[in-house]
């Protein structure tokens, strides 16, 4: 055989050729229309990376930043148009690249989140201090990376891809948190959060190769196929297992939120806040995904199918109210604001995890996955805007203390306003976009009849209003030790304003974004 | 004993799986814990080539065992590149030896 | 090249003469594996415990020449054993100040949970994966199959989409190593 592979002739013919893979190239075509966004990012990147050699190192901040911005609107409104009237003449092909991709409402709601998301942290790294004179091109193109892996993560529906696409996600944020090497905090959260990442993304192939091996392919509508009963059972399980272990790192959900808080403390500001939603959306995404291909409501039967039969919903239930208490318990204690930030990060997976729940059968106008999607529009708004006051106030003050907020209200008040709208937004009180959210959350668990995850959730939130509106308290009834003013930049006013503004009309007149998630779904 | 099957590659899979995750929870060193990250990542590929093999007759699983291997040389990259680093900074790269972050 | 040729036929097409061979090859392989990778656990030499992975991963590729994964066999060698390896001794090096000393790696409180551990996983997927009545294929690839040709028409045909994704990972693995290793990085 070894013959056969090094002394056969190599014989070239074209006719052979085009019969073999004229159907691949004429697919080829027909396809990329349907990934013009990702072709966007990916020469984007390759430009970023050439500027960053020839833009003069201080400008590089803006003039990389604003192009960035452009390439991340323009890929944000080409996600959101393809397919649609704007570009007559596409026909959508039955599978894309061989079924590796899907192109379906969800994929295209969630790459449009990213791509917002990304566009908020660029403004938010003009904004923030902590790049002043940094080389950019890398950091830019990393980012933009990043934000082409939750893109295709979101879209992927072979577990190849999901794989390849998580791993596209991390890599760049590993350097991303490493970024400001000076920052000794910075450098020991990135080798966990690498070292860790790496692991949790080895496990999740593992488990991967077992449901390979179980089904025979790597698609994942195949997974729908496996039989839980007998035999099977205690392989699915662990496999299950494994896989979720990948899921959680990426959204950091117990037991694997432990890179959370310290990555959070450590890596600079527009990072942490890229994080806290473009990534953990992404894994969420891919999450709700597979599990709906997998199937939620199947028992899972234990040793010989007799002794123990549990259903993967109550498995994610029960990891959901583990999440969220952890959360929301630790954050508690925290005088860092990144770092409870961090936490309130991991209960808000939790929350999020509700959704999952609620995706086993139907459950009323508007499904668990849904819950989810119109959540991470809300959550987007609050947490980026959340982190974006907090990255003016590091900036002007060099505070990332609670005890340091002391007085800040007066002394920016606009800004000091819109925080407390964000921070009543994450603790889900009315009238906000997180109140909304959680209610469409806590409404599908309630219609599955899980009533003790709707009570947990109930507490956790009574809980998180402590830690948040310490916060508020602290800037505005507490005395500082100045009452200057803090200088406030146009495009930082700006950016908060709308942000603060998107909260509230998420909150008040939510019915048309209601109208856009309920027509979300995975098959068109 | 004498037939090998299957199940042998997969119970070598499962074995060194195992270890690599010892590796993993025992070594400090961040370097011994990648050496401990190639091995899970073995064990995958190792899986995929067998099934590949045995229970569906095609190239597929060889490919994704290819993908595995870039991947794994993607991390290692980038995880030695951030550990120089760490070393640049504590002369040391003992997780335990680094701890400027509280638990 | 002979004992190449004969290990791939010998695991695609086991005659009666020689498929007692397939056997011995099999656990010599898997031995050397395993062993390579247990005395890992121990040693606490980094240099060594590297040469122990290498020699690990050396074997896995001989089990790859069995399973008629040829161009498995020789990318684990080169990728794996030749580069990635490589990489982490220079990594050794570098952040040892006197090369040559050996760097030794500090015990932790962690040895009895990891042991555990891993016996508990080994236990696991041990038990479930042999429950399972896999489904074995009655049309296994021939011995001639040509496989690096095919893994070539999958890469271009199937795998397009990850296959240029990975390309984009490399790029950016390399361009973030760089920035990262650089002394003084983007500040510098």
């Amino acid at each position: 055989m070894f013959q056969s592979v090094f002394a056969k002739k190599i014989d070239f013919e074209p006719k052979a050729f085009q019969e073999e893979f004229g159907s691949v190239i004429n697919s080829l075509k027909d396809n990329l229309p349907f990934i013009a966004p990702e072709l966007v990012l990916v020469g984007a990147i390759c430009v970023l990376i050439l500027a960053g050699l020839f833009v003069p190192r201080r400008d590089q901040k803006g003039s990389l930043g604003l192009f960035s911005l452009v390439a991340l609107l323009g890929a944000g409104w080409l996600a959101c148009s393809v397919g649609t009237s704007h570009f007559p003449g596409l026909e959508k092909p039955d599978t894309l690249f061989q079924g590796m991709i899907a192109f379906d409402s969800f994929a295209v709601f969630f790459k449009a989140l990213f791509l917002l998301a990304g566009a908020v942290v660029v403004i938010q790294t003009y904004l923030s201090h902590e790049f002043e004179g940094f080389a950019m091109g890398e950091y830019y193109s990393l980012m933009l990376a990043s934000l082409l892996g939750c893109c295709l993560l979101a879209a992927a529906t072979d577990m190849v891809m999901i794989y390849l696409a998580l791993e596209l996600v991390s890599i760049p944020t590993y350097i991303l948190v490493i970024y400001r090497k000076a920052d000794k905090r910075a450098t020991e959260s990135a080798l966990k959060y690498a070292i860790y990442g790496s692991v949790a993304g080895g496990v999740m192939i593992y488990g991967l190769s077992l449901f390979y091996g179980l089904t025979g392919s790597t698609a994942l509508t195949s997974l729908s196929t496996i039989s839980m009963e007998g035999a099977n059972a205690a392989v699915v399980v662990i496999a299950g297992f494994l896989v979720f272990a990948g899921f959680a790192y990426k959204m950091a959900a117990v037991p694997m939120h432990f890179w959370c808080p310290d990555v959070y403390e450590g890596a600079p500001i527009p990072v942490t806040s890229y994080l806290s939603v473009a990534s953990k959306a992404a894994g969420f995404a891919a999450f709700v995904r597979f599990m709906d291909a997998f199937g939620l409501g199947e028992q899972i039967r234990i040793a010989g199918g007799e002794s123990i039969s549990i259903q993967w919903v109550e498995v994610v239930a029960i990891i959901a109210a583990v999440t969220m208490t952890f959360g929301n318990l630790s954050a508690l204690f925290q005088d860092n604001v990144k770092r409870m930030l961090g936490y309130s990060s991991i209960a808000h997976a939790g929350y999020l995890l509700m959704g999952v729940v609620g995706m086993k059968g139907i459950a009323g106008d508007v499904e668990g996955f849904q819950a989810i999607s119109f959540y991470f529009l809300s959550y987007l708004f609050m947490n980026l805007g959340a982190f974006t006051v907090v990255i003016v106030i590091a900036s002007r003050t060099g505070a990332e203390n609670i005890e340091s907020y002391k007085g800040l209200g007066p002394r920016m008040p606009f800004r000091a306003a819109c925080l407390a709208i964000f921070l009543v937004g994450l603790i889900g009180l009315p009238p906000t976009g997180g109140f909304t959210g959680k209610f469409m959350l806590l409404k599908v668990v309630i219609l599955q009849k899980y009533y003790w995850l709707a009570i947990v959730a109930g507490i956790n939130t009574a809980i998180s209003v402590y830690y948040y509106a310490r916060i508020i308290k602290n800037m505005w009834l507490e005395k500082g030790s100045s009452t200057e003013q803090i200088l406030a930049s146009p495009l930082g006013v700006s950016v908060i304003g709308l942000q603060a503004a998107m909260v509230l009309v998420l909150g008040v007149f939510f019915s048309p974004f209601v109208d856009i998630i309920q027509r979300i779904s995975f098959l068109s | 004993m004498m037939t090998i099957g299957l199940t042998h590659y997969l119970l070598l899979g499962g074995l060194l799986f195992s270890i690599g995750m010892a590796i993993i929870i025992i070594k400090r060193n961040g370097v011994a814990v990648l050496m401990g990250l190639e091995l899970l990542l073995n064990a995958a590929a190792l899986n995929f080539i067998a099934f590949s093999h045995y229970t569906v007759g095609d190239v597929r699983g060889q490919v994704v065992a290819i993908f595995i291997i870039m991947l794994a040389a993607a991390e290692a990259a980038v995880a030695l590149a951030i550990v120089l680093n760490i070393f640049q900074h504590f002369k040391g790269i003992e997780v335990d030896e680094v701890s400027t972050l509280r638990d | 090249m002979n004992i190449l040729n004969t290990l791939s036929i010998l695991a695609a097409a086991p005659s009666e003469a020689t498929a007692i061979w397939l056997p011995v090859f099999f656990w010599t392989f898997a031995l050397v594996s395993v062993l390579s990778s247990l005395a890992v656990l121990v040693v606490k030499d980094i240099v060594r415990c590297a040469f122990l992975i290498m020699s690990s991963l050396s074997g896995l590729a001989g089990l790859y020449l069995l399973l008629g994964a040829e161009f498995l066999a020789f990318t684990q060698i080169m990728v794996y054993v030749g580069g990635i390896l490589i990489l982490i001794l220079f990594g050794v090096m570098l952040t040892n100040r006197e090369p040559l000393l050996i760097k030794r790696m500090k015990a932790t409180g962690l040895v009895a949970p990891g042991v555990l551990a891993g016996l508990i996983l080994f236990t696991a997927i041990g038990y479930s994966v042999c429950t399972v009545d896999w489904k074995v294929t009655d049309q296994p690839l021939p011995a001639d199959a040509d496989t690096p040709a095919r893994i070539g028409n999958a890469l271009m045909s199937d795998f397009i989409l990850p296959f240029e994704m990975a390309s984009v990972l490399l790029l950016v693995a390399l361009v973030g190593a760089a920035m990262a290793a650089r002394r003084g990085g983007a500040e510098g």
